[in-house]
């Protein structure tokens, strides 16, 4: 396992009357080259979750274990840690603040220790990796559109050449082209080995592109397995607040509408075949 | 550390104090603060201290709130204390080497860390129970006259409500900055002060950009409002007197006399 965490938990502290149990005997492990979504509504944990995975935040209690090792270990070198588990954050355009693009991507290469023209050259790499040109290099990050600025931004982190990329919702605010090439992106780099941990407020994003879904439910994982195996449980998707995917939901509907669909698929395609099937098996009978 | 920044220190409650009109406030804080410029003989402070923690009392706010507004200032009270009883000459007490304690020196050292404290505690009383837009209506009410002066006082307490309104949303932004420059590999906490200051860049402009951005954008929505300076604003929640504030009012300018007069004769 890449990333095996047991027993986590965690509380804000408490400012004034109410703590806030944020986590809560959260126990996962995360397998190399996997793409998992996180899901659940604001305030169950997630954001705080992913902030214990690369040390932002110290449990209260419990373990991380990175490829083995505990980070809390006394002589784990955190800075190593926050190399390997990128995280991008909400709305990543709003770190901005380097004068040229160029810099601001070479920023976190330049903090982990390598000199400026290595830096730059994984920069530059990033920087084309995520489609944009050698022309804005020199550009300020702020004359850019915004979603030029976001895919800069997740740049920066890239440009760590880190294993395990954490996102929390990047595709918040894109239009549905620039949100089309951002997932393929994420879908190239679990291609490569690379390791996606994906918080989304989308049904639709996580039933096309995750492998598996962790729902997280007041601080607790309340249901673990692939987007098929979690959206097809209506009754605790209602109980917890979340919804299925518009596809599940569509064959869901014909099925209560009579019509004896088999299963309940995430992809359009396999829905199609499914919905096809049984219209035809009706129209035999 | 950063993190740890809370201003706008206000304590919710509902306590007899909490309900004042906060003019009624105002003016009693002033009174008092005013007042303790009088006293001379230092047992005086400690009728103007019993005053102050019942009040305390009536606004329910527990005790341990008390020492947190003096934690900040201890540096203050200590340097005071020492360099005014140092600094003094008079009827000798007692010496340590070249350095001499006076009678005078240590009676004029008790008296300004006895009137700083208490100055700051009652102030704090005042944040303590009053909510910073309170405190913004307040004082443009107060102030309405100098309208008649062409003084922008609407406009000036509108900025102010609005600076104290983001606060807490800055504190917010600073904290989620700070954990993505982290997460690019910034240690913020390592270095010596120049190293650290150093590091700043790269929360500091994003936090003016956002700053722009948020002031430009909160600019329009109230425009959208039909938000003007133009013409006079009635309120949503008036300031009005109630038989309370009459009390206080009368409470506070007795006192107010009281130690006037003691701090005179004594």
């Amino acid at each position: 396992m890449l990333i095996d965490i047991q027993h986590l938990n965690y509380t804000y502290p408490s400012s004034g009357g109410v703590s806030v149990h944020a986590l809560n005997d959260i126990t996962v492990s995360f397998e190399a080259g996997s793409f998992t979504a996180i899901a659940g509504y604001s305030g169950s944990g997630k954001s705080t979750f992913v902030r214990h995975l690369n040390g932002l935040l110290r449990a209260d209690s419990g373990d991380i274990r990175f490829q083995g090792e505990s980070i809390y270990g006394k002589k784990y070198p955190i800075s190593r840690l926050r190399q390997k588990v990128g995280l991008v954050f909400q709305y990543p355009e709003h770190q901005l603040f380097c004068r040229t693009v160029l810099e601001d991507a070479a920023f976190g290469p330049l903090n982990m220790g390598h000199d400026r023209e290595t830096a730059e050259q994984m920069a530059r790499r990033a920087l084309e990796r995520v489609g944009i040109g050698e022309e804005l290099f020199s550009s300020s990050p702020y004359e850019l559109s915004g979603g030029q600025m976001r895919r800069v931004a997740i740049a920066g982190v890239l440009a760590m050449g880190p294993e395990v990329l954490v996102l929390d919702e990047p595709s918040a605010g894109l239009d549905p082209y620039a949100k089309r090439q951002l997932f393929s992106l994420l879908k190239e780099m679990q291609g490569e080995g690379v390791t996606i941990i994906l918080v989304s407020h989308s049904m639709e994003e996580i039933a096309e592109y995750a492998d598996r879904v962790l729902v997280f439910y007041g601080g607790r994982i309340c249901m673990d397995g692939s987007p098929e195996e979690v959206f097809s449980n209506k009754e605790e998707l209602d109980r917890i607040g979340l919804e299925m995917p518009q596809i599940m939901e569509c064959m869901w509907r014909i099925r209560e509408a009579g019509i004896p669909v088999e299963g309940l698929s995430c992809s359009e395609a396999a829905a199609e075949e499914l919905i096809l099937k049984a219209m035809k098996g009706g129209s035999d009978a | 550390m950063l993190r740890d920044i809370t201003i706008g220190k206000y304590y919710n409650g509902s306590s007899l104090i909490h309900s004042l009109d906060c003019r009624t406030k105002l003016a009693g804080a002033l009174l008092y603060i005013v007042s303790l410029f009088f006293v001379k003989d230092p047992i005086l402070f400690i009728p103007c201290l019993v005053y102050l923690l019942i009040l305390y009392r009536l606004a329910s706010i527990p005790w341990h709130y008390i020492l947190k507004g003096l934690r900040s200032i201890v540096v203050l009270l200590v340097f005071t204390f020492v360099f005014q009883s140092l600094i003094t000459s008079g009827r000798e007490l007692f010496s340590i080497g070249f350095l001499s304690v006076s009678y005078e020196g240590l009676m004029k050292a008790i008296r300004l860390v006895s009137r700083i404290s208490l100055m700051i505690l009652m102030a704090s009383l005042l944040a303590y129970t009053t909510t910073p837009t309170q405190m913004a209506a307040g004082l443009e009410k107060s102030l309405g006259f100098l309208e008649k002066l062409k003084v922008p006082v609407h406009e000036m307490a509108m900025m102010v409500s609005i600076a104290f309104r983001f606060i807490p949303v800055f504190i917010e932004e600073v904290n989620i900055i700070m954990d993505a420059q982290a997460s690019r590999g910034v240690d913020f906490y390592s270095g010596n002060v120049f190293r650290r200051m150093g590091k700043m860049m790269p929360l500091v402009v994003p936090l003016f950009v956002s700053a722009i951005r948020r002031s430009a954008e909160l600019a329009m929505a109230m425009e959208a409002r039909g938000y003007t300076d133009a013409g006079n604003r009635t309120r949503y929640r008036e300031l009005i007197y109630t038989k309370k504030d009459r009390t206080a009012y009368l409470i506070s300018i007795l006192m107010f006399l009281l130690i006037l007069i003691s701090g005179l004769l004594l």
